[in-house]
Order: C-alpha cells, then structure tokens, then sequence
C-alpha cells in the first residue's frame, strides 16, 4: 500500500476513525489498533513476509528482556550478539546473499579458479533494513544501559511496526518513540491540521517533483550513450531532485500520518540542498540514518577520540557501510567512498562542524560565499548521485565519461525535452519555496505563519490543484528507498 | 477535534465539488457511449480500436455489431467477450483487428482499461476490494482517474488557448485527406508511424493476452477471425514491412485472418487521415467485408 494510493486513502481515515473515536481513547485499544493496521499494511505487500517481521520482533523482544535481567557481563554480550548475528543474518541472506555469491565468484575466476556458487531467486522483503536497525538500536540501548526493556509486547510491536515508518523509516529510536507510545495521547489539533499540511507538501513533493524528475532521469540514464553531456548533466540533477522529493516526500507523509495519531517522529531531511559543505550535508539527509551509524558504529569503532588516523578509518567505514546498506551493489559502495573522500578534508581541517546553523539565518537572500559554497557542495552530490542511480559500475563510467566531452557545452536535447520545460520550471518554483521555509520542520510550515485563512486555504488549493494538473498520474511510482 | 473535523470536512466538500466537476466532464467526454452494451439479438462482433469506428453501425445490416471502441487494446477485447460469454450471449463469430500496430507497445500503454472495466467480473481481481476499487471507487473519484485527468487538462488548455491564439492557426487543419498535399500526408504519417511504432519491440502482454483471447473463442466455439483495416497509399509506402505481428499469431493457431490493407491504395477519398477511414469508406469497407 503506498502512501500516494486510492488505498492508502481509505486505509487512513478508517484508522485515524477508529483510533480517536472507537478506542475511548484507551491507551492499550489504540495500540492495539495501531499494531493491527500496521500488520495489515505490511500485509498488503507480501503477507508472507510477516513472518519475518514478527519473528524479528518477538527476538528482539526477548533478547532485550535477557540482556535486561542478565546478571554478569559475559551473559549479556552473549544475548546481544546472539540478536544482532540473527538480525544481520536475516538481511544478509534476503539482501547481499547474491552479491557476496557473485563477488566470491568473479574474485576466484580472476585467480584461475572455477566457482560455481549458485545465485538465489530472493524477494527483498519492504522495509526488513529499517525495522532490522530499528530492533538493533532497541536492543544495543539495553546493553549500554541507556534504557530499561519494554515489557508490553503489544507496546514494543508498535515501536518496530509503526505503519508510517515501517517501509522506510525514519529510523527510530527506543529512548524517542517507546515513550510516546506508552504515554496516554490526547487529540492535539495543532498538530494534527499540521500532520495534514505536512503530508500534503509530501504529496506534492513525491507526485509533482519527483515523479515527473523519474520519467527524464530515467530516459537519460537508460539510453545514456546516445546523449549530449549537457544532457547526461541535466539527466543527474534530474535524479538528483528525483531522490531527493521521494525519499523525503515519503518522509513528510510518515511524519505527518504519524502526527494525526498524536507521534513525533524523527525529523529525517532538512533542506539539505541547501548545505555548505559535506559535513553539512550529511546532518541534513537522512538525518535518522545517519545519527543511527554514527551512535551504533562510529562512536563504538572510537569515533574521533583515537587520533586523526582514527577518525579518517571511521569516516570510511561509516561511509563505506552506509552505501552497502542501501543496496548490494559496487555502485552504492562507491557512491558511499565518494562521500568519504568528500568529507575528508572537513575532517582533517577539523572544520566539519563550522556550519551547524541554517544557511543566511534571518535573511532572504545568501552572501555570495554562502551560494559558492553551497553550488560546490551542490555539484559534489550530484556527483555522487551519478553513481547511486546507474545501474553498474560500467554504466556509471560511460555516463561520467560522457558528461566530460566536447558536448557537454552545447544545449541539452532528449525525447520529451519540451515537456520536461514544465518540470524544471516547477522544480525552481519548489526550490524557491524550500528556500524560503528553511527555518522551518519542513518548507511549508511557513505558511502557518500566515494570519489570513483565506490565504492559507488558497495556498493549499493551488498546491492541491497543482498536483492534479501537474502530478505524475502515468503510473504509480514506488517510492525509491522501498527497495532498501 | 470538532474544529479539526469541521476544517477537514470543509476541505473534503472542496475536493469532493472538485470531483464532481471532473466526474461530469468524464461522464460527457470519456465515458459516453463506452458502456453501450449489444442487444442480445445480435451474434457476431466487430472489436477493433479506433480502426473500427469508420464502420458504425452500418454492419447492423449484416446482423453484426460494431462494438469497437477508440483505443480499445486486446486486454479490453478480451473483457467484451468474457463479458458476452458470462451474460449468455450466443456468439458465432468475432471479427477482430489484427493491424500491424495491434501489439504496439503504445496500445499496451494508451488502452481503455479504465473505460472497459465495467465488463468486467470480480474473478479478474485478486480481491472483492481490488474489484470494488477498480470498477466502482475509481470511477466516482474521477481525479483518481490519470486520462480523463488528461483529457480534463487538454480540454481547458483547448478553451483557454482560443482566448489568446487566434483561429485557423493551422490552415491545414480541416482540409479533408485527399485534398492534401503528398508532403503533408508524408508529415503526418510519419508523426503517427512514431507514436505507434516508436518502439522496435512487440509488446509481451498484448501477445499474451492475443493468444488468450484465440483460446477463449476455441473453449467457447466462436468463430473468430482477424481483419487488417485498409490503409492509404502513403501510410503503406512509409510503413514499409513494419508489423508487430498479431496476424501471424492469428494465423499460426490456423485462424483466419482477412488482410484488406491494401483494398483502398488508390482512394485517398476513403480515408480520414493517416490511417483511419471516412464513414465513406467505411461503408463500402463493410460491404466487402461481411456481404458474403
């Protein structure tokens, strides 16, 4: 059931109904109600991958509790690496068995050897990389002490299954949501009329933006070999804004839906584009993901307290992890080295935390430095985009090689290049609106701040109405970060 | 929470008179005449696309119903006939295009699967609610609907355009086929020869569902047999030997297949455009046809 459905629509009212006005706002109905829908949810994918997830929660369940009441040190490393090794198990075998088994493969038939290492017909299972790290934080909180085991079943299913971020994410954390999960929730209208505004903008987002960007990247990078390098260049911030509208479009959605239910959710973007550096840049995107590595893999491998050889080992790794995690793929690895190179001299300069706050804070416009740096690091990522989106390393070569040739100064030409006007336009429209919501949760926040409803109500309608005329109806696109 | 339903509420009531323009509109300029279903008097069918239309219902004469609807693709053919067997229908023959653009990758995607869902049955859908969504919930949220948003936009951007174009932009636009000029035909055709066979590959599903359809009436001992429609000369010429093949599919399960491409290569006053008959020719098309 995606987010931008007839179903979803349906599926939502139902839910939000029943939760407010059938429960008697009683704690445990409503988490009760909570859990089935989100089973329903995930069921409407595959039904037969919730096994999967209720095993992954029954075992973190109960390894929490084990690692809780575990009186001596050895019994409690024991039971957390027993779940950690079952859960990396699981997204092991359903995410990278055929890598590793095609990688081990080629590497032998390069030294002389013949391996016949059989590749698996493996269905990934939606969202199994988000609700495995969401069970991996829960259950590492408790060995670090940092939080006491949930005792409710029915309160701990919810944590890991909450339907808004089931599929992917944000990421949660324990010491954020379990709270708010065993807290008794009142109807907050506030929140609730901006849970609506915020999904809206997440429609907009997915369906105007990244929709439309999807059907010209896509064109441009299936049949790169025939096109311009103004072209190809024009093809990657195609996807560059087709990422970035998906991944947090659906973010926006998530968090909104789970405000109509009372939750805060992790914020997981903040305008990232906007960043002046790498260093920035990764505070901004995927913001939960991020957080997660850096409290669950850097800070444990040392973080930056072991010298700077430390710190730069760190930095690749985390980044090296973080592309593997997206997919099984030499593309996403290299899109995550990419990453590290570029955070590299931040690291080494120790200058990776010298823009913390939002760019040109209080002002309508940036310096001139402020939009230099912000176009390189812009240009940077698009870069790295390259890698992201194609579908092989060799494929990834050509584009780049493609780009930087003779044609790369003449005037971008592809089927559709008319029509494509219409986005571009509405893409800088979009910006433009970013830009001015910066300060915000998200851009259309701002408009809260706008004291004449019929403004308010007309602002809604153009965007409702712009996504009616102007949304990609051709046929429903999944949103990019399912299939990790 | 009662100012929040009351605001919610409101903004549905938008949505919903919102709806109910574009429902109307699809009702007036999509919908109509689609669900015009054959009195049961009737035993044998024409189903074709657009190439169809020319007959009309001059094919009533031979006892024939035309029941060809504008982008009608196999997938929607498929669910006329199932829907005539289901209703009891007694059927002895199906006449049905086979034209070279029949497995188009185009026709797979510009089809009528949203019109042509009213004939079909629950058993089609894996669920009652994938059955409700599709025939009924889709069609009254008609902003659900990606074509008739399509055509709803097309036709404001056609109302709005007369305010600042002016009139016969295009001197060409009404002057009939063979009244035309040999290089505007050639322009024109070459537009249509690239929306219908811009790709170099046949569409897998179409031939699936072809192959589906030739079972079907050999379960249900109907007779059917392939028509190619008559084109004119230019379209011929510039076609050269391009087919995705739907007749030889016909003809390989040993069904007949009826070629009257080139009955009007030299009656460039048979036909409408590129590749679509007048009523005129369609009238004689369907003497030829069916007066056996």
């Amino acid at each position: 059931m995606l987010f931008n459905s007839i179903d979803f629509a349906i599926f939502l009212p139902i839910v939000f109904i029943l939760y407010w006005f059938a429960t008697k706002k009683n704690l445990r109905v409503q988490n009760i109600l909570l859990l089935v829908s989100s089973y329903f949810f995930y069921a409407c994918w595959d039904w037969r991958f919730m096994f999967l997830l209720i095993f992954s929660t029954l075992l973190d369940y109960f390894t929490g509790i084990k690692i809780y009441e575990s009186t001596n040190h050895r019994k409690k490393m024991f039971w957390l690496w027993f779940s950690v090794i079952i859960n990396l198990g699981f997204l092991g075998v359903f995410k990278y068995y055929n890598f590793f088994a095609t990688s081990v493969a080629n590497g032998l038939s390069l030294l002389g050897f013949q391996a016949n290492m059989s590749s698996l017909q493996i269905i990934l299972p939606v969202g199994i990389s988000f609700y495995t790290f969401h069970g991996l934080s829960y259950v590492i909180d408790l060995y670090k002490n940092r939080i006491k085991p949930e005792r409710n079943f029915v309160d701990y299913s919810v944590f890991v299954s909450f339907f808004p971020l089931l599929v992917a994410g944000p990421i949660e954390r324990a010491t954020h949501l379990l709270p708010q999960i065993r807290k008794k929730r009142e109807f907050d209208y506030s929140k609730a009329i901006d849970g609506l505004r915020q999904i809206l903008w997440g429609l907009f987002k997915k369906i105007v933006i990244a929709d439309n960007c999807a059907e010209y990247a896509n064109t441009i990078f299936n049949n790169s070999a025939a096109y311009s390098g103004s072209t190809l260049v024009l093809g990657a911030l195609f996807f560059t804004f087709q990422i970035y509208c998906d991944f947090s479009g659906y973010s926006d959605i998530a968090l909104g839906t789970a405000r109509l239910f009372g939750i805060d959710l992790l914020k997981n973007f903040a305008f990232p584009y906007f960043s002046r550096d790498i260093a920035e840049f990764w505070r901004r995107w995927h913001i939960s993901l991020s957080s997660w590595f850096k409290d669950y893999l850097y800070i444990p491998l040392g973080g930056s307290r072991g010298g700077m050889w430390m710190k730069i080992r760190n930095t690749f790794i985390i980044f090296l992890v973080s592309g593997f995690w997206h997919g099984a793929s030499w593309t996403f690895i290299v899109w995550g080295f990419l990453n590290a190179l570029y955070i590299m001299p931040s690291i080494i300069f120790d200058t990776h935390r010298n823009n913390l706050d939002t760019v040109a804070k209080g002002k309508l416009l940036p310096t001139v430095k402020e939009i230099s740096s912000i176009g390189i690091t812009f240009g940077l990522t698009v870069f790295a985009w390259i890698f992201f989106r194609a579908n092989g390393m060799s494929h990834a070569l050509s584009y780049v090689s493609g780009i930087f040739s003779a044609s790369l100064f003449t005037l971008p030409k592809f089927i559709g290049m008319s029509e494509a006007l219409t986005t571009i336009i509405l893409v800088v429209i979009f910006m433009i609106v970013e830009w001015i919501g910066r300060e915000n949760q998200y851009a259309l926040e701002i408009i809260k701040t706008v004291r004449s409803k019929v403004i308010r109500w007309s602002f809604y309608l153009v965007i409702l109405l712009t996504v009616y005329f102007y949304g990609n109806f051709g046929e429903t696109v999944e949103f990019i970060y399912f299939q990790f | 929470m009662k100012k929040f339903i009351l605001g919610v509420l409101s903004f549905l009531l938008i949505l919903l008179i919102f709806n109910g323009v574009v429902l109307s509109f699809a009702n007036l300029h999509y919908y109509k005449n689609y669900d015009k279903k054959p009195s049961k008097n009737y035993s044998s069918f024409i189903m074709s696309d657009s190439h169809g239309l020319p007959i009309g219902d001059f094919s009533e004469e031979f006892n024939v119903y035309n029941f060809s609807a504008g982008s009608d693709s196999y997938f929607d053919i498929e669910r006329k006939i199932k829907y005539l067997i289901e209703n009891d229908y007694k059927i002895d023959t199906i006449y049905m295009t086979v034209d070279d653009h029949a497995l188009s990758p185009h026709r797979e995607h510009a089809n009528n699967l949203d019109r042509s869902v009213i004939y079909s049955s629950e058993d089609e859908y894996d669920s009652h609610f994938s059955y409700l969504r599709e025939k009924y919930i889709k069609y009254y949220l008609a902003i659900f609907q990606p074509r008739v948003r399509t055509l709803f936009k097309q036709y404001l951007k056609e109302n709005f355009k007369h305010i600042y174009i002016k009139k016969n932009d295009n001197p060409n636009k009404d002057v009939p086929w063979y009244k035309l000029s040999e290089n505007e035909r050639i322009k024109r055709v070459e537009i249509r020869k690239q929306a219908q066979f811009g790709s170099e590959f046949k569409s897998k599903k179409l031939e699936e569902t072809l192959i589906e359809i030739i079972n079907l009436c050999r379960m249900n001992k109907i007779e059917l047999i392939g028509i190619k429609f008559p084109i004119p000369n230019t379209y011929v010429k510039i076609l050269g030997d391009k087919n995705f093949g739907a007749d030889k599919v016909l003809l390989s399960y040993g069904v007949t297949v009826i070629d009257s491409k080139l009955i009007f290569i030299d009656h460039n006053e048979y036909f409408k455009n590129t590749d679509h008959m007048n009523s005129k020719g369609g009238k004689i098309f369907t003497k030829i046809l069916l007066d056996k």
